[in-house]
């Protein structure tokens, strides 16, 4: 009996579609690549985030709501079937402006885009000065000038999403091949083939969950795969008793103890080295941020690369060429966990991936380059 | 990065153990300044610690010790830009050189070397059993680092255990000190002795080292302290301080009262910065410990990269003194002086002195099927307390590498960096997935190499644009 599904891809986007396609009694095989390969899933700062996503494309800021309203229930379920806690907060969560200018290009920002659509009139946010936003983040420091609150935002960890997504795949079945490779995959009559140095796997259908890999495994499936590398760089301090501060985008202190400090966006090409000059930064303005936090020791550091579409937003295509081939891009694997697991998973299933969510597929790069 | 605040080198010597002296020193005599970042305030590395003040005499520290002397004092003669209490917390290739983030004085500076040569030195090994995180148990490192530091002497006779010369040195130290210990338990059966007859040529080129050992053990023993060959299980208790060692012999465990344990399961390579720098490593069988990959001619390990002493394979402290003048030598035959004549006699002690490591190294062979012997709640990283039991529900998870497994356990995410859990983790691996050492890799090793806090960050930062 061949597979239903190969997935081509073990990171937080992959792995939540297989677990969303078991889930619904499809037969999965996952193919993974190796261990060091890139993995913007273990680099990622954990946020579960609404605010501002979705400015270049209202219907991707729906989806960030959506999924994030979805993620209770989500990690309920998972860690009812892993016995693994995701250390999922749905808590609320400020992104800090440092100048005056910065707070109002940020509100203008989000008056336009909460009012663009009438669904996302229900997303809430406000601006709080730094004596306000005091109450959320004791110990706030004289350098930040305020930040936008929304109570949809929230953080968990994202390697024990991981985790519990593999654990749940694996009691449901699915075919898992760690430093497995994909070089090519061969359509046929009876579905598709993926070869790897390891072997060769088949299934009726296939999903590309590579990040970054699909720039070379989509086109020949008459997908786009336009996607490109953008790096972060973060670091991690020591513990601390837990403060109870909101999480930020700069800055968050996860379940354990540590701060988490990022928030970089980089052009460095395929680069996912830590550098000097960024670590100083960060370290400039974490301490900027809680002046306390000068004590603090650095534990770990490292840099991963952001799967970026030319837009920001998800791409999610069906082929047209090869009926039965998906490509899913995105660098909001976290946040869309929920929605990938249940409706994305469900829209694959049902081959109905163009017809409901159309609006990210490739074709909206196609326009601009011809228009 | 080379802005104005970016300091130069032509070259750079990390460590200032008796490899980083030796190429330091050679290098000054040929007119070169090299700089020297060394985290001690003093030169001398872990085997000449505070020679430059020694808090004990010969008698108890013994002849090898302060051998170290001739060394010391020939470094501090030359001229060198020394810098001592350096932490070199951060180290990239870049383009013809490397660029090294280097904290003193609370400030981090960038510096853009020429060439670098490295050695940092050993560590001992992280050997997991139960109860090693329990306060009174310590390497037997840490116990030598207290009684050359502060002439620190254990006020109750410890129990030392595990395998390797310097679980009998310190033994010897102790009992000289007054301190006689209590037991040893050597994880090495008596019949290993009998290596030495089958390696005729390494016993005789080791012959010092067997009979320093050998005059050690009979003074030890004259003086009444028991030693326990054939250990094959250990086991520490007490709450919330050591109470009681338990030990496996025979297949029967048995149990001393103690409130000090130092264990000593040899030493390896300390990987962070090699490995901070991208360089290749493979599992060494007979060293039992991933070693860098380097010229066995010139030491190099990459262009402007050389690798020296403990760090590069565990040679000892001679070695490493005759590495640290190869690389120099190296470098200065680079730049057009003659050295093929220093450099013969050189290579050829280097290689009698590692036909007796082959020896030490089979003497002081650790059991490879220790940890899969360990029950499950043996902790494997101690910084974050993840235990056997938690990695092989990782692994049976998925988790099919290292990078995998730390993301799914947190092992090796604390402020060791995975320096006592990063061999176990691939031991697993090993045994878990049926491949090699090799195969089943090792933790990505990034900055910070050493402790750093946020605020020495800060203040070391670029200037906010206005």
């Amino acid at each position: 009996m061949p597979q239903d599904f190969l997935i081509i891809g073990g990171g937080v986007v992959g792995m939540a579609v297989a677990y969303g396609l078991a889930r619904r009694g499809r037969s999965v095989t996952v193919l993974d690549g190796h261990d060091d390969s890139l993995r913007a899933s273990r680099g990622n700062a954990g946020l579960v985030w609404v605010q501002g996503k979705g400015l270049a494309m209202p219907r991707y800021a729906e989806l960030s709501l959506h999924s994030s309203m979805a993620w209770p229930e989500f990690a309920e379920e998972l860690t009812k079937r892993t016995g693994i806690d995701l250390e999922y907060e749905h808590c609320g969560g400020v992104d800090l402006c440092f100048d005056a200018k910065e707070a109002q290009a940020r509100q203008t920002e989000y008056r336009a885009l909460y009012a663009a659509t009438p669904s996302l009139t229900a997303v809430r946010w406000e601006y709080l000065d730094r004596e306000a936003l005091r109450e959320q983040l004791p110990g706030l420091g004289e350098r930040v000038h305020g930040g936008t609150f929304s109570p949809h935002d929230g953080q968990c960890n994202p390697l024990y999403l991981l985790r519990a997504l593999y654990a749940a795949c694996l009691t449901l079945g699915v075919d898992y091949h760690p430093a497995t490779p994909v070089t090519g995959i061969e359509a046929s009559t009876t579905g598709f083939t993926a070869h790897s140095p390891q072997g060769s796997f088949s299934a009726e259908r296939v999903i590309l969950a590579a990040g970054l890999g699909a720039r070379t495994l989509a086109p020949p499936l008459g997908l786009s795969g336009q996607v490109h590398p953008v790096r972060g760089q973060v670091l991690v301090t020591e513990r601390f008793p837990p403060s109870g501060r909101l999480p930020t985008p700069q800055l968050r202190q996860t379940a354990s103890g540590g701060y988490l400090i990022g928030d970089v966006l980089e052009d460095a090409g395929y680069d996912t080295g830590v550098t000097l000059e960024t670590i100083h930064r960060l370290g400039q303005r974490a301490v900027q941020i809680y002046p306390e936090l000068a004590q603090a020791r650095l534990v770990r550091s490292w840099g991963a690369l952001r799967v970026m579409t030319p837009d920001g937003s998800p791409l999610y295509e069906a082929s047209r060429s090869c009926p039965g081939a998906y490509n899913l891009s995105c660098h909001s694997g976290i946040t869309l966990a929920a929605f990938h697991a249940r409706e994305l998973a469900e829209a694959i299933d049902t081959d109905r991936l163009a017809t409901i969510h159309g609006d990210f597929s490739g074709a909206r790069f196609d326009v601009q380059a011809t228009g | 990065m080379s802005d104005a605040s970016t300091h130069h080198a032509d070259v750079a010597i990390i460590g200032a153990g008796p490899a980083g002296m030796a190429a330091a020193s050679r290098l000054a005599e040929a007119g070169q300044v090299p700089v020297v970042f060394d985290l001690a305030p003093s030169p001398g590395g872990q085997i000449y610690r505070q020679l430059t003040a020694p808090q004990l005499g010969e008698d108890v520290m013994g002849r090898d010790y302060l051998r170290g002397r001739r060394l010391l004092e020939r470094f501090e003669r030359a001229r060198i830009d020394y810098r001592p209490g350096s932490r070199v917390w951060w180290a990239k290739r870049e383009g013809q050189g490397t660029t090294l983030g280097v904290l003193a004085d609370r400030r981090s500076e960038s510096w853009q070397v020429r060439r670098l040569i490295i050695a940092s030195g050993a560590m001992e090994r992280g050997w997991p059993f139960p109860g090693w995180q329990l306060p009174g148990v310590m390497q037997a490192g840490a116990g030598q680092i207290l009684l050359k530091q502060g002439a620190l002497i254990p006020d109750v006779p410890p129990v030392l255990a595990g395998t390797g010369p310097l679980l009998y040195l310190l033994a010897w130290q102790y009992l000289r000190a007054g301190c006689p210990p209590r037991l040893i338990l050597d994880a090495a059966p008596r019949s290993r002795y009998a290596t030495m007859l089958r390696r005729p040529l390494s016993t005789w080129h080791g012959r010092h080292y067997l009979l320093k050992g050998l005059g050690m053990l009979t003074t030890l023993r004259r003086a009444g302290v028991k030693v326990v060959h054939g250990i094959e299980g250990l086991r520490a208790e007490g709450n919330p301080h050591l109470q009681a060692v338990h030990y496996r012999r025979a297949g029967r465990w048995q149990s001393v009262d103690a409130s000090m344990l130092l264990t000593h399961f040899g030493v390896v390579p300390e990987p962070q910065l090699s490995r901070g720098l991208g360089l290749p490593f493979d599992w060494h069988p007979s060293q039992q410990a991933f070693v860098p990959h380097r010229e066995e001619a010139s030491l190099a390990a990459a262009p402007g990269i050389w690798l020296t002493g403990d760090g590069a394979g565990i040679g000892g402290a001679l070695n490493a003194e005759r590495e640290g003048h190869l690389a120099a030598l190296s470098i200065l035959a680079a730049k057009g002086e003659p050295v093929e004549n220093e450099r013969t006699p050189l290579v050829q002690a280097r290689r009698r002195e590692l036909s007796a490591r082959a020896l030490l190294e089979a003497l002081f062979r650790v059991p490879d099927g220790w940890l899969a012997a360990q029950p499950e709640t043996t902790l494997v990283c101690r910084c974050e307390a993840v235990s056997l039991g938690e990695l092989d529900a990782a692994m049976a998870q998925g988790a099919a590498g290292p990078g995998q497994l730390k993301a799914f356990t947190r092992c090796g995410m604390g402020p060791c960096q995975g320096r006592l859990c990063g061999e176990s983790v691939t031991r697993l691996l090993a045994g878990h997935l049926g491949t090699t050492m090799n195969a089943a890799g090792y933790y990505q090793v990034r900055p910070p190499l050493h402790s750093i806090t946020l605020g020495e960050l800060a203040d070391s930062a670029a200037p906010p644009a206005p």
